[in-house]
């Protein structure tokens, strides 16, 4: 058991889970009764936390590290272009954002 | 010519008399919203009553093209050594299934549009069970395409009657068509029948969709009568 | 793709790289990544159309679930990387016992989301309450089905793994098999934010 949890893995799983409790923290609401309005720059945050996991998943748990270099560049290409997208939208055509 | 390019002409000769008919003829991209009250509605079929239903006419042609080029893919099915006859019947009662449900909505808004002064609520009744025929039953559509996937992908061949990657082409496109049953469900947004995921996504994917098999059809094609003269099945 | 002359071996690091499983599974994996990619899209463009309404149904979701199942995926794929590295390392029934563990943390998530529906609709929160449902049981829906076949799939893995890693086609399946789980955890990476955090 103690072998197993010291592949790289354990590592990666270690920092995923990290990011995902603190985005969790992040994007609750804090406090009774707190007014239901948008966090620009804490929901960007969460969203940007979210395509880092993402690279995380592809590169070592895919193991898109060691695939040839065309493959990585279109997994790269796809999560800048939905975090340009969905944050995009999210900050320039979203009302009151 | 082999009688089979003639079958898989068909396919793109679908989507091209498909289109014209459904988009330049008909006028139904973007689809009349579920929201359009029926007097709306009633007025649009008597307006364009004509020619909606020379749309139809051409749609319903249309689809007739699809039963050669359905045979023909299961034809290309059944060489592959490994596919059962069950999985090339699948394919071939699945996407006839299909056809049968597309010519419904034809024949509804032909219906509907050969006697527009009838009573609006009538046009908007048949107008509803056309859409939703049209989008809703996408079972088959998956059925049709996850049949032909799977077959590709037990194919062990030396030489493949299609090659890999248009195995797993297929299991995502019936992924594709799962969303358009949100169509019964929402009359306004992304899952309404002029909406996103049940209109523009399937559309565009089953459009392209032909035209892939169309390239690997006749690959298929091209391989099969080089191993007839070779006088090998590889 | 070189297929390795040894076939157990690790993806050796050869000038070109090694595509894990094969070319077709990442046509899959990528055409799906994009789809879901496009309804993610159109979530956050609808919702900005009524972010009201957005906001407010938001406030409805069980975030804890979506939090524990977002763990429950995580560790199912460290379940099957492990797995993986040990049918590669023929430790058959070591890779059985990790496949098995990602079997039940898929089992668990599809639990929690039977919660989470149950719990929504007596709240009177179906998917036609609103487009905010809407896109809630869409999205999750789609995704909870990749879940369901990515087990199936898990238990073929787990089948084959009794037996090893063998020939060029076992590998493809199993490296294919992994990387679709993955794929599956790595949509709901995205997917928990934008319906259960973004504000």
């Amino acid at each position: 058991m103690i072998a197993l949890l010291r592949h790289p893995a354990t590592i990666v799983w270690l920092i995923l889970a990290g990011v995902t409790v603190f985005s969790w923290w992040l994007g609750t609401d804090h406090g009774v009764g707190a007014p239901i309005e948008p966090h620009v720059n804490i929901t960007t945050g969460v969203i940007l936390l979210s395509l880092v996991k993402v690279r995380l998943i592809l590169f070592h748990f895919m193991e898109v590290r060691e695939a040839p270099w065309q493959l990585k560049r279109v997994c790269d290409a796809w999560i800048v272009v939905v975090g340009l997208v969905l944050i995009g939208l999210y900050r320039f055509a979203t009302p009151g954002n | 010519m082999n009688g089979q390019r003639w079958c898989a002409l068909g396919g793109p000769a679908f989507v091209l008399l498909f289109s014209i008919g459904f988009i330049f003829c008909a006028g139904f991209m973007p689809a009349p919203p579920p929201t359009m009250p029926a007097d709306e509605l009633a007025a649009m079929y008597r307006d364009n009553s004509v020619m909606i239903r020379v749309g139809c006419a051409l749609m319903m042609f249309s689809a007739g093209l699809l039963l050669p080029w359905l045979s023909l893919i299961s034809a290309q099915m059944s060489r592959i050594k490994s596919c059962s006859p069950a999985l090339v019947n699948t394919q071939l009662t699945a996407g006839t299934s299909v056809v049968a449900f597309l010519m419904l909505p034809i024949l509804l808004w032909a219906v509907t549009a050969f006697r527009p002064e009838r009573d609006p609520a009538l046009t908007q009744l048949f107008n509803d069970l056309a859409w939703i025929c049209l989008l809703t039953p996408v079972s088959i559509a998956v059925l049709q395409v996850v049949a032909l996937g799977v077959a590709i992908l037990g194919d062990r061949a030396a030489q493949p009657v299609f090659p890999r990657w248009a195995g797993y082409y297929n299991l995502w496109t019936g992924f594709i068509f799962v969303p358009g049953v949100a169509a019964m469900f929402a009359r306004t947004g992304p899952f309404a029948w002029n909406g996103l995921l049940p209109y523009w996504i399937p559309f565009a994917f089953f459009g392209a969709w032909f035209l892939v098999m169309y390239v690997l059809l006749l690959g298929a094609i091209r391989q099969q009568e080089q191993q007839a003269a070779s006088g090998t099945t590889a | 793709m070189t297929a390795p002359a040894v076939v157990s071996e690790a993806p050796g690091k050869t000038s070109e790289g090694h595509i894990p499983g094969e070319t077709g599974i990442w046509v899959f994996v990528l055409g799906d990544m994009t789809v879901f990619a496009m309804l993610f899209a159109g979530f956050v463009y609808y919702r900005a159309e009524q972010l009201g309404l957005y906001l407010e149904s938001q406030a409805a979701l069980n975030q804890t679930f979506g939090a524990i199942n977002t763990l429950l995926l995580l560790s199912s794929s460290w379940f099957v990387v492990m797995g993986t590295d040990a049918a590669r390392r023929d430790a058959r029934a070591l890779a059985q016992r990790l496949f098995a563990a990602a079997f039940l943390c898929g089992a668990g998530f599809g639990l929690v989301k039977f919660f989470e529906y149950r719990e929504k609709v007596l709240q009177g929160l179906t998917p036609v309450a609103n487009e905010f449902y809407s896109f809630y049981y869409m999205l999750t829906g789609l995704h909870l089905l990749h879940v369901l076949i990515g087990m199936i799939v898990l238990v073929f893995v787990f089948l084959r793994a009794r037996t090893g890693i063998r020939t060029a086609s076992d590998r493809i399946f199993l490296e294919g098999s992994a990387t679709y789980w993955h794929m599956v955890d790595l949509l709901w990476i995205v997917l928990f934010p934008l319906l259960y955090l973004m504000k």
